[in-house]
């Protein structure tokens, strides 16, 4: 009884870490989207460590809104995996949602499509989404509430 | 005044009484909860409604709080049709923004982390 229900544990999931392995296979292969993200925690730090465990660093760009040295550590020690970080010191004297905006709306500019993962308060990133529709973008928003 | 003037007098007492008569039972058969309970003829029907005549329409302006907006639906142009067809058949590199909250659980930085893969 216990081995059926071991078996019944096991086999969906090895099922579910080669679909994800086919899935990567394909994205090497076929894909090649190249992926622009800001640098603070949360999404971003998840779609940056997404894009190195996909083993396409070429194809991501990082945007800090701010200097290198204004990052919290976390970030900074995972931006040195990344090959392609453009940094905005000249934003340093400004405050952290002031330099947010202007780091949104370049890479608005760099970009065609717009995926973001934001609460209902999320007031910076739901302006975003907003300059994007705009900017008649192909804008996805993803509620996490 | 005269003997005729009386008679005249009383008739139309009598006359405004039923008339007063016809016009309670009227107002009550309307208004049915200032009605006294078990005066009068009324019917069991209106008894089961708690005295309300379904006849009867109630007045306009009546408050019934902030109930729910209605969703506006989607505006649909012939460009924003064209434009997702477009995006549909476009094959190739594009170039992706990905924005979002810092607060951000577990659980859900796993999955954009599949989104990038996949």
């Amino acid at each position: 009884m216990s081995h059926a229900r071991r078996s019944h544990i096991v086999t969906p999931s090895n099922s579910f870490k080669i679909k994800i392995k086919k899935s990567r296979a394909y994205a090497l292969v076929l894909s090649g989207n190249h992926v622009y993200t800001s640098g603070a925690g949360g999404t971003h730090a998840a779609t940056i460590r997404g894009a190195l465990r996909a083993e396409r660093p070429d194809l991501l760009t990082v945007v800090l809104p701010q200097s290198m040295r204004r990052q919290p550590k976390e970030s900074q020690e995972l931006l040195r995996d990344v090959d392609d970080v453009i940094a905005m010191p000249q934003n340093d004297e400004m405050p952290l949602d002031l330099a947010s905006r202007i780091c949104n709306s370049y890479l608005l500019s760099q970009t065609d499509k717009l995926i973001s993962f934001a609460f209902h308060e999320s007031t910076t990133v739901i302006e975003a989404t907003k300059e994007a529709k705009k900017l008649d973008m192909l804008v996805t928003v993803l509620y996490l509430d | 005044m005269t003997s005729n003037d009386d008679d005249y007098d009383k008739d139309e007492i009598e006359e405004e009484e039923d008339y007063g008569t016809k016009a309670f039972d009227s107002i009550c058969s309307k208004t049915k909860p200032g009605r006294i309970p078990g005066g009068g003829d009324s019917g069991r029907g209106d008894r089961e409604l708690g005295g309300y005549d379904p006849s009867e329409r109630i007045g306009g302006g009546i408050n019934v709080g902030d109930p729910q907006i209605k969703v506006k639906e989607k505006e649909r142009s012939v460009t924003s049709i064209l434009k997702e067809l477009a995006a549909i058949q476009q094959q190739g590199p594009q170039k992706y923004c990905i924005l979002g909250t810092r607060h951000c659980s577990f659980l859900h930085q796993q999955i954009i982390e599949l989104l990038y893969v996949v």
